[in-house]
């Protein structure tokens, strides 16, 4: 007789599962802990390791890790046999692995690189690879300096560009003027019509690289301009942009839950706003946030600018990921 | 009018009454109602009775669409050990009930996180079947990982 269903857990070996539940499972791993657990359990889960699907999703970081790390990236392509369509790369410094996935992986859809210490895609790296990602649907940059050719390759290129982030802290990692930014925005409006989110946090553009927006992207239905003191939404322009664009998010409002606002240089912060940072250095993290309203005022003020990044230090200490 | 009710049998012939429209929330049961009307029993070979009870707790909740993904993840957390979740994600696959499948495999990578190998192979009852050869060739592909 068959005993009961409890006993037979205890005793059950759970290499007869189906393989989609044993796939399911392991396809949630890290890629650490694919490799270096996952596979070395049995033959049976060393073969559903090697199946394409477990690496679709790959999160690379290149923070304290050896070069030979790289190694493991690129075998992690490898595995994905063309099929990966979802890469982030933290930490990035290294434009051959970013060829190295441009060169197998056309189905890539999504694509989100981060830096703390600022990254830049002018250079013919990122122009061939932006060539070799024809389904790109999301393109994320974080801390990154583009061009306006770069804007443009990606509108030839990358016919199904939905999602645009280019997002940076207050404090730039790059010389931008306000012109500069300009640029970028009216190259986004002239060349990325099929956009429908778009983030530029903590861009100087001003109400001229808006208005280009508005103009050549008219299917967006977000728009985030945190972070952008350069605009003012109060005149005409503000008014279109909230009546064309479902959500958007204005200028002074807060970075809660925003990833990758890296400040490198704290030394580099004036007298005045370290003593801003200091006198809410006993308020709880808790309460930090319920000083929106307060930060709404300090944004009427001439010293706008110090006291954005008083309020950028804040945030980031509370989220610690200041050091 | 009453509402119409299904029975689901498990494989040690326990008996579950659910109504019609809570259980076609598993793809294949919605499958079996529409090809012949499931008016008799269905069996599910492989799913055990303390499992199934679980599946139909799942498959009664009544949740706000708005609040139901946190009560899916509420649901596994309750079931922490993991012979239960596998248990439980085996019969959602057999019932394609996606969201609860889903739900416990994620629960389960959660748990095995934290895992050495050794601890893996003891939580799954699994045999190492690796030659020692087969292990040094990891080892070797692998090298800067150790």
């Amino acid at each position: 007789m068959p005993c009961t269903s409890k006993s037979n857990r205890g005793t059950r070996n759970w290499l007869d599962l189906p393989s989609d539940v044993t796939a399911n499972i392991l396809s949630r791993l890290g890629l650490f802990d694919i490799l270096e657990i996952a596979q070395k359990v049995c033959n049976a889960w060393c073969e559903i390791c090697k199946d394409p699907v477990l690496w679709r999703v790959i999160h690379v970081d290149y923070k304290n890790l050896s070069l030979k790390a790289e190694t493991f990236y690129k075998q992690a392509v490898d595995n994905s046999q063309g099929q990966l369509i979802d890469i982030t790369i933290e930490n990035y410094s290294d434009d051959e692995f970013l060829q190295y996935v441009a060169a197998r992986s056309r189905q890539l859809r999504h694509l989100r690189v981060a830096s703390c210490y600022g990254f830049s895609c002018m250079g013919g790296t990122w122009i061939e690879a932006l060539k070799k990602f024809p389904v790109l649907a999301e393109l994320s940059l974080y801390s990154a300096e583009v061009s306006k050719e770069f804007i443009e390759t990606a509108g030839h290129y990358c016919p199904m560009l939905k999602t645009l982030k280019l997002n940076h802290g207050p404090c730039p990692f790059f010389e931008e003027s306000v012109e500069d930014c300009d640029n970028i925005a009216i190259a986004i409006g002239e060349n990325l019509h099929k956009l429908e989110h778009l983030e530029l946090i903590g861009s100087c553009m001003s109400n001229i690289g808006l208005g280009a927006i508005l103009d050549g992207c008219d299917r967006l239905k977000s728009l985030d301009l945190r972070g952008c003191v350069n605009i003012d939404l109060k005149g005409a322009v503000g008014k279109r942009c909230l009546e064309q664009i479902k959500c958007v998010k204005l200028p002074n409002e807060s970075l809660e839950g925003c990833p990758y606002i890296y400040i490198i240089d704290r030394d580099a912060y004036s007298e005045d706003s370290d003593d801003h940072y200091f006198d809410h250095d006993d308020a709880d993290d808790e309460d930090f946030f319920d000083h929106d309203a307060e930060y709404d005022n300090f944004m009427e003020h001439d010293d706008e600018y110090d006291e954005f990044d008083g309020y950028f230090r804040e945030l980031l200490t509370s989220m610690d990921m200041f050091e | 009018m009453s509402k119409k009710t299904l029975t689901l049998m498990s494989k040690d012939k326990q008996l579950f009454n659910i109504e019609e429209h809570l259980a076609v929330q598993s793809v294949t049961i919605r499958n079996m109602v529409k090809e012949d009307g499931a008016s008799s029993v269905i069996p599910l070979p492989r799913v055990d009775s303390e499992t199934l009870a679980l599946v139909i707790e799942y498959l009664n909740r009544q949740q706000a669409p708005e609040e139901d993904e946190d009560y899916v993840k509420k649901f596994v957390d309750e079931r922490g050990e993991i012979p239960t979740l596998l248990e439980l994600a085996q019969a959602a696959l057999d019932l394609d009930i996606k969201k609860l499948m889903d739900a416990a495999c994620m629960k389960v990578a959660d748990l095995i996180k934290d895992f050495t190998l050794e601890e893996v192979r003891e939580a799954l009852r699994i045999e190492n079947d690796r030659t020692p050869e087969e292990e040094k060739a990891i080892r070797d592909e692998f090298q800067w990982a150790f």
